[in-house]
């Protein structure tokens, strides 16, 4: 069962299109990883997805029914922005107690368990904490929640790498034990490759890619060897990239790593961030030169 | 599937267990929200009992000793419910909460809030009363051609006022929340518009004295609750309005 669905959605400010007609479609139970650059339009289709943002044109649904005001799909949801301050007002414990209010699945043994291992001070105000303690306060908030529709804006910022590793690792077996679907936007693939298990690529307001991380794993591979013989080979192959040192040529090819193998080149398969950085710097050269054309 | 999880009973998201969360959510610093205004309330209050003392003792009639410090009361609750909207709310709308819940959970917060500093207020003013302005004939907790009446009439003197500052600065951040800076500043432009053309209407139709003579003929009830209450009605649904599309 789908528990997001984006059906054409276009959302525009003034003359900046910020998603342009994306569709997709997230499964019930599952950690998807939402990737794409600074700007591509992933915080704009998750607030579009809780009726924090309006589209401009199309339908975005929730649990089978559009969001807006609908305290009974909202109700299952909890959107951790990267973005997000807590009231000055506010000390931490503040933040966590009016959590724990909302939510009727809230685990306070788990989120304490939480406050222990970031090590977060839960008198302190909210003004008063580093930009760690306060990503910390939302990690935790997401996770003891348990909200069946979890949102991740990139919840990490200023967490050190002991931090994050935590957070993915208390992500992962939480999951296990209470499965829920789970949305994960980020910039650091690697660290969450073992973790995603369905991609959704997003670049200039387009979904690029919207697969399985599985299928996206086999998807790629790099090809390297001297250059006549790399050419030969990749001929009638689609080109994500190419690095050339000397005689030595290294591309990125769409598709599987072949059966046979030439004994002269070097096969290797893509890692997950190379696969979306490739595919992302191929849409950019690739619509400029549309433009160059257009123009 | 019989292991889910979010089977949110539909009683969950009823409009009152909604709105009740709400309420309990905005009182996790219950204990600074009451006691800050009070606190601060105390202490003007006894810098007041200073200053009209020794003013009582080298001033043989000083006459009556008003002295407006109940203004900050009005000021810390407007503050406050402009932060509970431009603070408080984004974060309570990440937590799945709902617009329309947010702001029904805190209008009914602000309504209790300021109906329970209207009772504190209104028996401070009767021992104001009783002990002559705390034996050095301050008016404190009496504002201006206050009169005497019964404790009911007199709490809603208090509440009226108090709830329409509330309601008008909720109104505020929400237009903050949705407009921005430029929002508050064409509000603020238009209100000044607004009390310009009034102020040159009565002195072109030389009206000041019937504008006058309406404060005084106007029971006391009517001027500082009722017509009060009738633009906070106005600045709750407006906000309401206003922050309905608002994006968070």
């Amino acid at each position: 069962m789908s528990v997001i669905a984006m059906h054409g959605v276009t959302k525009r400010y003034g003359d900046v299109t910020a998603l342009d007609d994306v569709s997709f479609a997230l499964d019930e139970n599952r950690i998807h990883g939402l990737l794409g650059r600074n700007g591509a339009g992933k915080t704009t289709a998750m607030q579009i997805l809780t009726a924090q943002n309006f589209a401009t044109s199309g339908r975005a649904e929730i649990f089978g029914e559009q969001p807006y005001e609908n305290a009974r799909v909202l109700a299952r949801t909890c959107f951790i922005r990267e973005s997000l301050r807590y009231p000055d007002e506010y000390k931490v414990r503040h933040a966590l107690k009016a959590a724990a209010m909302v939510y009727p699945h809230w685990d306070q043994g788990f989120a304490d368990q939480l406050v222990e291992e970031f090590a977060l001070p839960l008198t302190r105000s909210s003004k008063k904490l580093s930009r760690g303690q306060q990503s910390a306060i939302g990690v935790i908030i997401g996770l003891a929640s348990r909200a069946p529709l979890t949102f991740f804006d990139e919840p990490y910022l200023g967490l050190d790498a002991v931090a994050r590793q935590i957070f993915y690792d208390r992500l992962l077996a939480d999951f296990a034990e209470h499965p829920r679907t789970v949305v994960l936007s980020t910039h650091l693939i690697d660290e969450v490759s073992d973790l995603i298990e369905h991609v959704v690529l997003i670049d200039q307001g387009r979904v690029l890619i919207d697969e399985d991380a599985d299928a996206l794993r086999g998807r790629a591979v790099s090809v390297t060897g001297p250059a006549d013989s790399v050419e030969r080979f990749a001929r009638g192959h689609t080109e994500l990239h190419r690095e050339q040192l000397g005689g030595f040529l290294r591309v990125t090819l769409s598709g599987a790593v072949p059966e046979t193998r030439e004994p002269s080149l070097q096969f290797e398969p893509v890692s997950l961030q190379q696969l979306v950085v490739r595919t992302t710097q191929r849409n950019v050269s690739g619509s400029r030169t549309d433009r160059e054309v257009l123009s | 599937m019989s292991t889910r999880i979010d089977t949110v009973r539909s009683t969950d998201t009823a409009l009152p267990n909604r709105v009740l969360t709400v309420i309990r959510m905005n009182s996790v610093d219950s204990v600074n929200r009451v006691g800050g205004p009070w606190l601060i309330l105390a202490a003007i209050f006894v810098v007041n009992l200073a200053i009209w003392w020794a003013i009582r003792a080298n001033v043989d009639d000083p006459g009556a000793g008003t002295t407006g410090a109940l203004s900050a009361l009005f000021i810390i609750v407007g503050s406050m419910y402009l932060v509970t909207m431009t603070q408080v709310m984004p974060f309570a709308i990440s937590l799945g909460l709902t617009r329309r819940h947010f702001y029904l959970g805190v209008s009914v917060l602000l309504a209790l809030e300021t109906l329970l500093h209207a009772v504190v207020l209104t028996a401070m003013l009767g021992i104001e009363r009783m002990t002559g302005g705390w034996g050095v004939g301050t008016n404190f907790f009496s504002m201006t051609f206050m009169p005497e009446q019964g404790p009911v009439l007199q709490v809603l003197t208090y509440w009226g006022p108090l709830l329409t500052f509330g309601f008008v600065f909720l109104a505020l951040g929400a237009v903050f929340r949705r407009w921005g800076q430029i929002g508050i500043w064409t509000i603020a432009l238009a209100l000044l518009l607004v009390v310009g053309a009034i102020v040159f209407a009565l002195t072109w139709q030389s009206a000041w004295p019937a504008f006058g003579r309406f404060f005084v003929e106007t029971p006391v009830p009517l001027l500082l609750a009722g017509y009060p209450l009738i633009l906070g009605a106005v600045a709750a649904v407006g906000g309401y309005l206003v922050i309905r599309r608002a994006r968070l």
